[in-house]
C-alpha cells in the first residue's frame, strides 16, 4: 500500500471516529467536519509528505477535538448542550418504557386470547331417518 | 483546566477578532497566523477555535463566505462586520486593563 492509499484509509478512520466523538447540533457537526477536513487539506498541501503523526499534532487526535469543543463553549451553550442531552435521555427512557409497557401488554393479551380458544370433542351423530318412505 | 488553558480560553477569541479586523482569512490561515505571530508561544488546535468562530457568527460579529478552491475544496473565509469592529474595540480595552491590573500586582510583590 503506497503513502497516499494508507494515509487516506487512515484519515477516513479519523474522520469517523472524530466525527462520532463531537457531542454537538448535527448541523455544528456537519459544519465543524467539513472545515476540519478542510484544514488538514491545506495541511497536507503545506507538508505533502506528512504522516498521521504530523496531522494529529498539528489538529489532534479525535478524542481531544471533542475535548476542545466542549471547553470552548460558553457557560450558555454548555447548559443548552446538557440540557439538549437529557431531554435525549428522557426521549430515550419514555420510548424503551413505552415498548416495555406495550410487549407486556401484548403479551398479556395474546395468552388471553391463546387461552379463549375452544376446541371442541363434541361428535356430531347423524341419524338416518326414513323420510322418503314416509312420502 | 491549566491557568495557560483558561486563559487561552479567554483571550482566543480577541485574536482572532484581531487578525479578522486585517483581512478576511479561513480557518487554517487563522490558527498558522497567530502561531507565525506569536512565535509558536500561542498555538490554538481547531476543535476550539471553531467553536468561537460559531459563536461569533451567532452574534453577528463576523460572517463567513465559502469559495471554491481547486477541484474539490472549499474555504469557508471568515469577515469582521462593523457591530464586531465595535465588540473588539470592547474587549481589547477590556483585556488591556485587566492585563495592567496583573502586571501591577505582579510587580507589586516582586
Amino acid at each position: 500500500m503506497n503513502h497516499q492509499h494508507y494515509l487516506d484509509a487512515w484519515l477516513k478512520k479519523y474522520y469517523r471516529r472524530t466525527s462520532r466523538l463531537l457531542k454537538c447540533p448535527q448541523k455544528t457537526r456537519q459544519r465543524l467536519m467539513c472545515e476540519l477536513q478542510s484544514s488538514v487539506d491545506e495541511f497536507l498541501e503545506d507538508n505533502p509528505d506528512a504522516a498521521p503523526s504530523d496531522i494529529v499534532q498539528h489538529i489532534g487526535t479525535p478524542d481531544q477535538i471533542a475535548q476542545d469543543y466542549l471547553t470552548s463553549l460558553d457557560e450558555s451553550e454548555l447548559q443548552a448542550q446538557i440540557s439538549r442531552v437529557r431531554t435525549t435521555r428522557r426521549v430515550l427512557v419514555v420510548i424503551a418504557i413505552a415498548l416495555i409497557i406495550g410487549a407486556v401488554v401484548f403479551f398479556v393479551l395474546y395468552n388471553n386470547w391463546k387461552g379463549n380458544i375452544y376446541y371442541f370433542n363434541d361428535k356430531i351423530v347423524y341419524e338416518e331417518t326414513d323420510e322418503t318412505n314416509n312420502d | 483546566m491549566s491557568i495557560i488553558e483558561n486563559l487561552k480560553k479567554g483571550t482566543t477569541e480577541l485574536l482572532l477578532l484581531l487578525l479578522l479586523s486585517r483581512e478576511d482569512m479561513y480557518g487554517y490561515q487563522l490558527t498558522q497566523e497567530i502561531a507565525a505571530r506569536s512565535e509558536n508561544l500561542f498555538l490554538i488546535r481547531e476543535g476550539s477555535m471553531y467553536p468561537i468562530l460559531y459563536r461569533l457568527m451567532d452574534k453577528g460579529y463576523i460572517s463567513d463566505r465559502k469559495e471554491k478552491v481547486g477541484v474539490r475544496r472549499v474555504r469557508v473565509y471568515y469577515h469582521l462586520e462593523e457591530k464586531g469592529r465595535k465588540y473588539l474595540k470592547q474587549v481589547k480595552s477590556e483585556y488591556e486593563s485587566i492585563n495592567k491590573g496583573i502586571s501591577l500586582v505582579i510587580r507589586s510583590v516582586e
